[in-house]
């Protein structure tokens, strides 16, 4: 019986940090975006106030700017599914559903894999490298 | 809902010192919906509002010109990132005091000549002194 | 887990690990944000490979000359270095850095991380 390979990631993001709580989110996909860059694979699992990212209730742009009304500003989930889909195969983001049920964050857009945090070593266990970024 | 507005186009509501000792809050995810255009655009509901700058937000009045507020994700360019000076001199343009903490300006080693022009450099516990000019003082 | 052989290039001896550690919050934090440094400021003497990446606020903590734990992990031989989009977007181009950083891009970091060994740590 052939063996079943477990694909493994080059980086995992743990993201705890609630957006707009400081700059972690932007950081995170900044390094997302450079390690996609070298053709490395990366995967973002969310936890806490994160799951507010990739609901699906915020459509694919903010609300309006007062100052700038005809201005495009594209909604964090609408930059999530971008990326997602500009990254071939070698972007993912996991929604940990407990967190999400937690917060009462579960409307997540339909790129978002779900996965309960009993997951979080194997998911781990499938990267090369994992940061844990804390704040929540 | 609507507002009384004074003569000069303002508020009834109180005086209001809001104070920012905390900044850089989501470049991707907030984008224009930062604390300086909530301020902003609180203005004409208020008699007057002020802003202090204070630790590291004093960052956010010092003029330069190699930040370009713009990153890339995936084949997008987001280049609607927070313009945080440029919020600085609206606030100013727009009649707001824009007070900046002397010692954090130079603890970090900025010029005062740096700051954006009319923004009111003022020593730490000179602002305090000013809170009874305000009917709220809130730590934004 | 035993400690991994130390990459090529390094002062390390065997027995040796590589660390790239990201620092989100630096000095300006409060009283014990000085605390992550320091643990790398004691990798690095005991001999480890250590490189810290300061991002966001934490690139505050490379401005001027006086920062003890920039000093003391230039000393121990660890690489410093600073985001240049944090750093352009607190505007310290207008300020002096120490001269124990230099800045750098995310692509720097995307390179440590992804490297055989290396191992990551964000704070």
């Amino acid at each position: 019986m052939a063996r079943m390979e477990r694909r493994m990631w080059d980086l995992l993001l743990i993201l705890t940090a609630a957006p707009h709580s400081g700059d972690v989110v932007t950081s995170a996909l900044r390094l997302s975006q450079a390690v996609l860059d070298r053709g490395g694979s990366v995967r973002v699992w969310a936890c806490g106030y994160a799951n507010m990212m990739t609901q699906d209730t915020f459509g694919d742009t903010k609300l309006p700017n007062t100052r700038d009304p005809e201005g495009h500003y594209p909604s964090p989930s609408a930059v999530v599914q971008r990326m997602i889909a500009d990254g071939e195969g070698r972007f993912g983001w996991i929604a940990c559903t407990a967190c999400s049920e937690e917060r009462g964050a579960v409307h997540h857009v339909p790129q978002v894999r779900h996965r309960s945090p009993l997951r979080l070593a194997s998911t781990v266990a499938g990267a090369r490298q994992t940061l844990y970024l804390g704040g929540a | 809902m609507s507002s009384t507005t004074t003569a000069a186009g303002r508020g009834s509501g109180p005086p209001v010192l809001c104070v920012l000792d905390r900044a850089y809050r989501g470049a991707v995810e907030a984008q224009f919906f930062h604390a300086l255009y909530g301020l902003l655009d609180l203005h004409g509901q208020f008699q007057r509002v002020d802003v202090a700058l204070r630790g590291a937000a004093v960052t956010l009045a010092v003029e330069e010109d190699v930040y370009r507020p713009a990153v890339r994700l995936g084949t997008m360019t987001l280049d609607t990132l927070p313009d945080y000076r440029g919020s600085v001199r609206d606030l100013v343009a727009e009649d707001f005091t824009v007070f900046v903490d002397r010692e954090a300006v130079t603890a970090l080693g900025f010029d005062p000549e740096r700051l954006v022009a009319g923004t009111v450099l003022l020593d730490s516990a000179e602002l305090a002194l000013r809170w009874p000019e305000y009917e709220q003082v809130w730590f934004v | 887990m035993e400690a991994q052989t130390a990459a090529a290039g390094t002062r390390a001896g065997a027995g040796a690990a590589s660390y790239f550690l990201l620092e989100s919050k630096g000095n300006w934090a409060g009283p014990t944000a000085g605390a992550f440094l320091m643990d790398a400021v004691a990798l690095a003497e005991a001999g480890h490979r250590v490189r810290v990446f300061l991002v966001e606020d934490g690139v505050l903590s490379a401005v001027g000359t006086d920062v003890p734990e920039i000093r003391r992990l230039a000393a121990a031989g660890a690489e410093i270095l600073v985001d240049d989009f944090s750093a352009a977007q607190r505007a310290l181009s207008a300020t002096t850095l120490s001269p124990h950083v230099r800045l750098a891009g995310m692509d720097v970091a995307a390179a440590a991380l992804t490297e055989d060994g290396c191992r990551g740590v964000w704070h």
